[in-house]
């Protein structure tokens, strides 16, 4: 009972100096901010890089054009200090190596090559740059392309090269604006396409869907000439047993190179190692540098309690004349000094949320997460550290012996 | 109810040690009135400071209701002046951030007491007072009588045997100090114990028994009629 009278006082006594006290409070909730907000950013900016690779699956094999110098190891197995080693060569992927892959692999559900090249597509009155892109059907699951109206082109369509395209979103709106594009015409490479599908917006970080238009691979490499596609996509059945079906898709795409490895395998739990050993070495730098700032503001709280104790050197006489025991007035500045730092921490918490739905606002890409772990882990941590830097001051209080406390002017 | 022998208080000054209470014998008797005169420096305060284990003595005893009062723990003493003991200042010493009924409820904090025992002996001590109808005010605004209103009301709170007054006139004018002195009366009539300090002959004339110190020591010169030789 007297231990919980103990917190109402201290709470009363917090606002003897109130401009001192906010001020306290006001370095406090700027630490917490800063800590608090950057932590944020970076969860879920990892998290949203994490999110988008896993939204594609983890079953997903990306074979690139590439190798690692003087390394017999794929793109997958290495760390990440390795890949400064790995570099691009023109592309000798094909086709057939994916069409040999699909159909060798029973584990392989899924085959997408992928050609692109810039290009200018027109209709009647209006043009726009676009990023033409071969591929097949099997893309648009792995990608989990949705339709915003009509649909993708067929297996078949692809294979007889028929004429039918399906645009991006950002294309659509460019040649169209709000009126619908299914079965219009469009000319690319003096080719009259015909539009079966407009896709839903849709991005990824670093990449985007919308500035594509898509036809079969057959018609997009004869009419730009260009013989090997830029990567080459594949969808395990399964996540289980998925280095071994990496290891077998290699083995085919080398068989068909005859022998030679000038190719790198990408696995998103590869991508997913890699985002998370670059999220976490950055946080932890990040974390570091911000932290000074706690210390900087336990420093202020410090200070605060020990004028405070000093202009309440009266007060402590009068308590402890009338029966305040010496833990009596250890508590209630050690209160103090922690409802300054809780009060910074909340309101700290409270503006990183409000910063990240803000920047969320600008960048809808990145998600909002807030975990309940961090606002319970920030608080906690801040009543520590209140805690901490409220023991002087408030020792300082009890050794007050009452009589000279009385007597001080 | 409290025995002093041979009371001694040295401080340290510029000469090496000051004696300001010397060998002083007191007794105190339950429902007693006592005034403590004396010019300034003559030790009055530190005296009523020792009575009040807000001080220590140098040396000698004090008894208070048979207790060793110099043997007991910090944490007894907290205790001792929390229940047995209320104290009157001469600057009121008031918390000026609080209200008269929370400055009132501050020894109270210091028990177990519930909220509403709190709030009855509050409202009774304003009563005895007569300041019930200021209760919500902050003591920032009162008068200086009115402070020392609540001072006293802050003191007979936890309802002590004991009340200790350091000049509490003294800062206050005729009408004001003539209302603090009546309810000093009142509360002897209820039973108290009361010893006050004062350099004032008039306001220790309304004591039962008056006594002097002068530099340190009991006077023999009596200050007025009432004053006795010794303690």
């Amino acid at each position: 009972m007297r231990v919980i009278r103990t917190f109402g006082v201290a709470f009363r006594g917090l606002w003897s100096y109130p401009v001192r006290t906010w001020l306290a409070v006001l370095g406090m909730t700027i630490s917490t901010l800063l800590v608090i907000f950057l932590l944020a950013v970076l969860f879920n900016f990892k998290n949203s890089l994490v999110g988008q690779i896993q939204n594609v699956g983890v079953q997903q094999i990306v074979v690139m054009p590439g190798k690692l110098l003087n390394s017999g190891k794929n793109i997958s197995e290495v760390n990440l200090s390795s890949l400064l080693s790995y570099t691009s060569v023109t592309s000798t992927l094909t086709y057939q190596d994916a069409i040999d892959v699909k159909a060798q692999i029973p584990e392989v559900a899924g085959a997408a090559p992928q050609l692109e090249t810039v290009t200018r597509i027109t209709v009647p009155g209006k043009s726009a740059e676009v990023m033409y892109t071969g591929t097949m059907p099997d893309l648009a699951n792995m990608y989990s392309l949705e339709l915003e109206e009509g649909r993708f082109f067929t297996e078949e369509e692809a294979v007889q090269e028929e004429p039918v395209i399906v645009l991006g979103q950002a294309i659509k709106q460019l040649l169209y604006g709000d009126s619908s594009a299914i079965g219009s015409k469009v000319k690319i490479k003096g080719i009259d396409f015909e539009v079966v599908g407009v896709l839903k917006e849709k991005q990824l970080i670093g990449f985007t869907f919308n500035e594509r238009a898509y036809t079969g691979y057959p018609l997009a490499s004869n009419t730009t000439n260009l013989q090997n596609a830029s990567m080459l996509f594949f969808e395990a059945q399964s996540p289980e047993g998925l280095e071994t079906v990496r290891q077998e898709v290699a083995r085919v795409i080398k068989k068909n190179h005859g022998g030679v490895q000038d190719f790198g395998l990408m696995a998103p739990e590869g991508a997913l190692h890699v985002i998370d050993t670059i999220g976490d070495l950055v946080t932890a730098i990040a974390l570091g540098i911000t932290g000074v700032s706690f210390l900087v503001s336990g420093l202020g709280i410090m200070n605060v309690m020990l004028l405070t104790v000093k202009e309440r050197t009266r007060e402590i006489g009068i308590r402890k004349s009338v029966g305040a025991e010496w833990w009596d007035i250890l508590l209630q500045f050690l209160l103090e000094a922690a409802y300054i730092s809780v009060l910074g921490c909340v309101l700290g918490l409270a503006g990183s949320y409000g910063l990240l739905h803000l920047l969320h606002s600008f960048f809808p890409v990145l998600t909002t997460l807030f975990p309940l772990q961090w606002v319970a882990g920030c608080l906690l941590f801040c009543v520590a550290l209140g805690l901490l830097f409220g023991i002087i001051p408030a020792v300082k209080a009890l050794r007050i012996k009452p009589i000279d406390a009385l007597r001080y002017e | 109810m409290i025995q002093l022998q041979n009371i001694t208080k040295q401080v340290p000054d510029s000469n090496g040690n000051l004696d300001v209470l010397q060998n002083i014998d007191l007794s105190i008797s339950s429902g007693e009135f006592l005034s403590i005169m004396g010019p300034s420096g003559s030790g009055k305060s530190t005296l009523l400071n020792i009575l009040g284990l807000l001080d220590e003595p140098t040396s000698g005893q004090y008894l208070f209701e048979g207790t060793d009062v110099r043997k007991l723990s910090g944490r007894s003493l907290a205790q001792f002046r929390n229940s047995k003991i209320g104290f009157v200042f001469q600057s009121f010493m008031l918390i000026p951030r609080l209200s008269v009924r929370e400055n009132i409820e501050v020894p109270m904090l210091y028990t177990t007491c519930g909220l509403k025992e709190r709030k009855r002996r509050a409202e009774k001590a304003l009563e005895q007072v007569g300041l019930i109808h200021k209760a919500k005010e902050p003591v920032i605004n009162l008068s200086g009588g009115q402070k020392q209103k609540v001072a006293i009301a802050r003191s007979i709170i936890n309802e002590p045997d004991l009340l200790l007054a350091d000049e509490p006139s003294g800062n206050l004018d005729v009408a004001s100090k003539e209302d603090i002195l009546r309810i000093f009366e009142s509360l002897n009539r209820m039973g108290k114990t009361i010893v006050m300090v004062t350099h004032d002959p008039e306001v220790a004339q309304i004591a039962k028994r008056v006594l002097t110190l002068k530099n340190g020591e009991w006077s023999t010169t009596p200050a007025f009629a009432k004053t006795e030789v010794t303690g």
